[in-house]
């Protein structure tokens, strides 16, 4: 089974990007653009991981975080929360809230896998 | 009479016939643009296809093709810029091969050579960006003497990025000096960029430096160069005339951790200017719980200035013992401190879990 | 008898010519300043169009040198929008920036929403009171966004919101953002470049403000730019190009700009702490305050520089119906008058530089005269000509005067901004604006005096009410 992974930002080249990164690895990309979108296709289609912008329109990735949360359908999914600044109240905050993991922007793609691939339920990558 | 008016009314009319047609000539550079745009877009997208592979590793760098034309070479730049803007690590690395691959410092070299101050600013900027070369650094340590300061400093930018071998703080700062450009806040950036390793010869700088703007610079780019064993020429700089150079040089010794000098500083804790104190409240409550410093933040937690008070405030929460409770003893005198007092403990509580709340 | 006859109305016809002759006289020079102040903006368009580059505001992103920046966001009963707007506002590419909003006691549900929205949890913070504001209810934060502050206050007003922001505010500029307008997410980047170029001198920067109406708005950002496709929104989508931007840009060049609009503008703290923030009581705060910066300047021989860049842009939401606007317009030119009473002593005094000689007399001449005169020549002319007094030759200059140099500054605004900043992507939304910038001159802008002169009238009213109290002791005995 393929697994999904879902990628929550409102920057169209991070999808390019990570998209690619992804279909290397065999998963399979859903895409979101902002922190509601990413709700409902976490709740559709349970990914198997959810990368997640902490800055974004509509709502921001720390509330989805919440609502994900919240929801026993997603509850525990993991979730990797990106983000522009690298102080660290906000990972405190983002692993306060239940992210399973952390990565400050710019981040290298290839950390980025290797971080989700740690976070596939039994998933480790050949 | 008659004439005039008539001369008037033609004037009148013909800015607006002249109005209208410029408008009519907007319309046909919209579409021309138009076509550039979407051409560019389309290029964008053909080229980021053709990169990832690259930059994955998937496929070697000398199967791709080098940009053709001046368009097509934009449009890759800017696309290699978006990248290294999101990403780092391997990306970033990668992507100066590949600058250099389709031909970047070529293109940037040319654009230095051209009349117009733009394109020259454009060209530094690129350069800053691509591979070491030596004809590359030649040719911006001559732009270090254009005649515009624009260009002046974007040429010593982009030089301290590059920081070649052998080059020196003086080589770049010396042109800046009497232009606008040294009061530019990019040349901050510039003596850090060069700085580590640098610290003898920043020292050395600041001992001779007449130009107070200057001593600013090379005194945080000691701070950068982390060099304790300038501490004593920066601590000479505590007594300057320019409350700028006193400030720099408290904050300098900060960030160098120096605790020797610490009555020097303590010297500076009724200083006329706001953001000398402010340093020396930040520089008291970095020296680690030290008793001079503490005694120091005792002082300025009754300072007129309030962004003075709150660091100095925030600098005993963060230290605690006797000073604290001496504050929060005197604090319900004065409600402005005792808020602050209350300000502190709430946000240092929340990570450290620290003190309790001074009883009123 | 007929005699007497004869000469009254030579003499009231001679009267009415030179009256005529002076209106058109005036018009057609200020039609020419506005000309020459056109010429006067394009090498900055030039500059911005060049300066669009997007490597150095990558520089800016990334360096230590850009200063951290406080944005203050008064909101007053905002319920329906304040939530998205914010999280448009947090998504603004800045390296280090806080959030300041302040609920100014609003009568809706805003700190309701925003407490909902952000799970915002109580929090103690000193206010030193360096500003005068009404009292604080509370102070709240959010654990999530560390950079995001909302004060829940008694209401007093935009200037009160925002003074009591100002004195919470941490960082070294802070910047007044309107709360239901929206910001480009590169504006902050691009607004800080003069205060790095220059961080001695500059006081103060302000953005385009630019008409939201019409584009397409996706949660809280601006997806498409179109115009607007109402009439009356189109014209004041094409007076934001000709009457506020452009005038803006030719005083950037002498860095007089004396108008930051209370939408968008970065301002050094420690300044605005020492004139005491935003002034109380007057309907146009932002202005006055730009002013007085201006007159502190001069006072105290401190560098005065303030910015337009015309690229930050803050897009905003216009009135709709005739009625608001022309609220939202004598308000202004009321605001306009208070401003210039107030640092009266500046016009026309050198020592404050070309904002005294130059910029604040033209304000005086062509924003509060002038429309009285265009309003009695747009009477009296074309009346006169029925009556056989002024000739079908003046006639006919005057119109081509009013129209022809009008039709030319619209449009010429209108090109020059889309071609140097480029907002419009579509021919046919380009031929609608010039559309918009022709009609303009038939009605709009003739409709636009008429509340000028009733803002000052507004104005005098106010004056005469101050002056008619006791303690003045103004008020005389008949």
């Amino acid at each position: 089974m393929t697994h999904q992974v879902l990628l929550a930002d409102d920057d169209p080249l991070l999808h390019r990007v990570v998209g690619f990164k992804v279909a290397q690895q065999q998963w399979q990309l859903i895409s979101a653009y902002n922190g509601a979108e990413a709700l409902e296709q976490a709740r559709l289609k349970r990914p198997s991981v959810i990368i997640m912008d902490g800055m974004m329109p509509v709502m921001d990735g720390f509330a989805a975080l919440r609502e994900l949360r919240r929801d026993p359908i997603t509850a525990s999914i993991p979730v990797l929360m990106l983000s522009a600044r690298n102080r660290d109240t906000d990972v405190v905050g983002a692993l306060d809230q239940g992210a399973n993991d952390y990565l400050t922007k710019p981040f290298s793609p290839a950390e980025l896998v290797a971080r989700v691939s740690r976070l596939i339920p039994g998933g480790a990558v050949a | 009479m008659a004439p005039s008016l008539f001369i008037l009314t033609l004037v009148a009319l013909a800015l607006a016939g002249l109005a209208v047609l410029m408008w009519m000539a907007l319309l046909v550079y919209r579409i021309l643009d138009n076509r550039r745009r979407d051409r560019r877009e389309k290029l964008s997208d053909e080229w980021l296809t053709l990169l990832l592979p690259v930059l994955e590793g998937e496929v070697e760098l000398s199967t791709l093709p080098k940009p053709r034309g001046r368009e097509e070479m934009e449009t890759v730049l800017g696309l290699l810029r978006e990248l290294a803007d999101r990403f780092r690590g391997q990306y970033r690395e990668d992507l100066v091969s590949i600058l250099d691959h389709i031909g970047a410092e070529e293109y940037g070299l040319r654009l230095l050579g051209r009349h117009r101050p733009e394109p020259k600013l454009r060209g530094c900027a690129l350069l800053a960006w691509s591979g070491p070369s030596s004809r590359a650094d030649e040719r911006l340590l001559k732009m270090l003497s254009d005649s515009h300061h624009h260009v002046r400093l974007e040429a010593a930018h982009a030089l301290a990025r590059r920081n070649p071998e052998g080059i020196t703080v003086e080589t770049v700062i010396t042109p800046l000096r009497g232009t606008p450009a040294l009061n530019s806040d990019r040349t901050r950036d510039i003596v850090r960029l060069l700085a580590p390793g640098k610290g003898h010869e920043l020292g050395n700088l600041l001992a001779i430096s007449r130009n107070s703007r200057e001593r600013v610079l090379l005194l945080d780019g000691i701070a950068k160069a982390g060099d304790l064993t300038q501490a004593d020429v920066v601590a000479w700089q505590l007594a300057d005339r320019d409350s700028k150079v006193r400030a720099g040089a408290v904050s300098t010794l900060e960030k160098l951790s120096d605790p020797h000098h610490i009555q020097n500083v303590a010297g500076l804790v009724s200083d006329p200017s706001n953001k000398v104190r402010l340093a020396v409240a930040k520089y008291a409550a970095a020296m680690m719980g030290e008793l001079t410093a503490l005694a120091m933040l005792e002082q300025l937690a009754s300072d007129p200035d309030f962004d003075v008070q709150r660091t100095a405030v925030y600098g005993l929460a963060d230290w605690g013992g006797p000073s604290w409770d001496n504050l929060a003893r005197t604090a319900p005198r004065d409600s402005l401190l005792l808020s602050l007092l209350k300000e502190a403990s709430s946000v240092k509580n929340r990570y450290l879990d620290l003190y309790e709340l001074p009883t009123v | 008898m007929n005699t007497l006859d004869w000469t009254h109305s030579l003499w009231f016809g001679r009267a009415i010519w030179i009256c005529a002759t002076v209106i058109l006289v005036l018009q057609t020079a200020q039609n020419l300043v506005y000309l020459l102040q056109l010429f006067r903006a394009l090498p900055e368009f030039i500059r911005a169009r060049n300066r669009a580059s997007r490597l150095r505001e990558w520089w800016l992103l990334t360096s230590e040198a850009t200063p951290p920046i406080t944005l203050l966001v008064p909101a007053y009963n905002e319920e329906a929008t304040i939530v998205e707007s914010l999280r448009s506002t947090l998504t603004l590419r800045y390296p280090e920036y806080e959030i300041i909003v302040v609920n100014d006691g609003s009568k809706d549900g805003t700190m309701a929403r925003l407490i909902e929205a952000f799970d915002l949890q109580p929090v103690h913070r000193a206010t030193p009171g360096r500003t005068a504001y009404q009292p604080i209810r509370g102070i709240y934060a959010c654990h999530a966004l560390p950079n995001l502050l909302v004060v829940d206050k008694q209401n007093g007003g935009k200037a009160d919101a925002l003074n009591a922001a100002m004195d919470l505010a941490a960082h070294p500029y802070v910047c007044a953002v309107d709360a239901d307008s929206l910001l480009d997410s590169d504006a902050l980047l691009k607004a800080v470049r003069p205060f790095i170029d220059a961080p001695d001198d500059t006081l103060a920067v302000g953005g385009t403000i630019r008409v939201v109406n019409g584009c397409l708005v996706k949660s809280g950002q601006v997806m498409e730019v179109h115009p607007p496709k109402h009439w009356l929104e189109l014209f004041q989508s094409v007076e934001y190009l000709r009457a506020f931007l452009l005038a803006r840009m030719a005083w950037t060049r002498n860095q007089a700009v004396t108008i930051i609009s209370g939408a968008f503008g970065i301002f050094r703290r420690d300044v605005l702490l020492q004139l005491g923030g935003y002034a109380h009581g007057t309907v146009g705060e932002d202005m006055e305050l730009v002013v007085r910066l201006h007159h502190w300047a001069g006072e105290t021989d401190s560098a005065s520089d303030v910015w337009h860049v015309p690229d930050p842009v803050c897009w905003t939401e216009v009135p709709s119906s005739v009625k608001v606007l022309s609220r939202q317009r004598t308000r202004w030119q009321r605001g306009l008058c208070e401003t210039l009473w107030r640092h009266r002593q500046m016009i026309g005094n050198q020592r404050y530089g070309s904002v005294g000689t130059q910029a604040l007399p033209s304000f005086l001449l062509f924003d509060i005269i002038s429309p009285l005169l265009e309003l009695l020549g747009l009477v009296m002319v074309p009346l006169c000509t029925a009556a056989g007094i002024l000739s079908i030759d003046f006639f006919i200059a005057y119109c081509a005067v009013v129209f022809g140099f009008g039709l030319c500054l619209s449009l010429g605004a209108m090109i020059l901004s889309e071609y140097s900043l480029q907002h419009h992507r579509r021919v046919r939304d380009l031929i609608w604006l010039g559309v918009g910038a022709v009609v303009e001159n038939f009605g709009y802008r003739q409709l636009n005096s008429w509340w000028r002169v009733q803002g000052i009238w507004h104005f005098l009213n106010r004056k005469q009410g101050w002056g008619a109290m006791p303690r003045r002791g103004f008020t005389k005995v008949a």
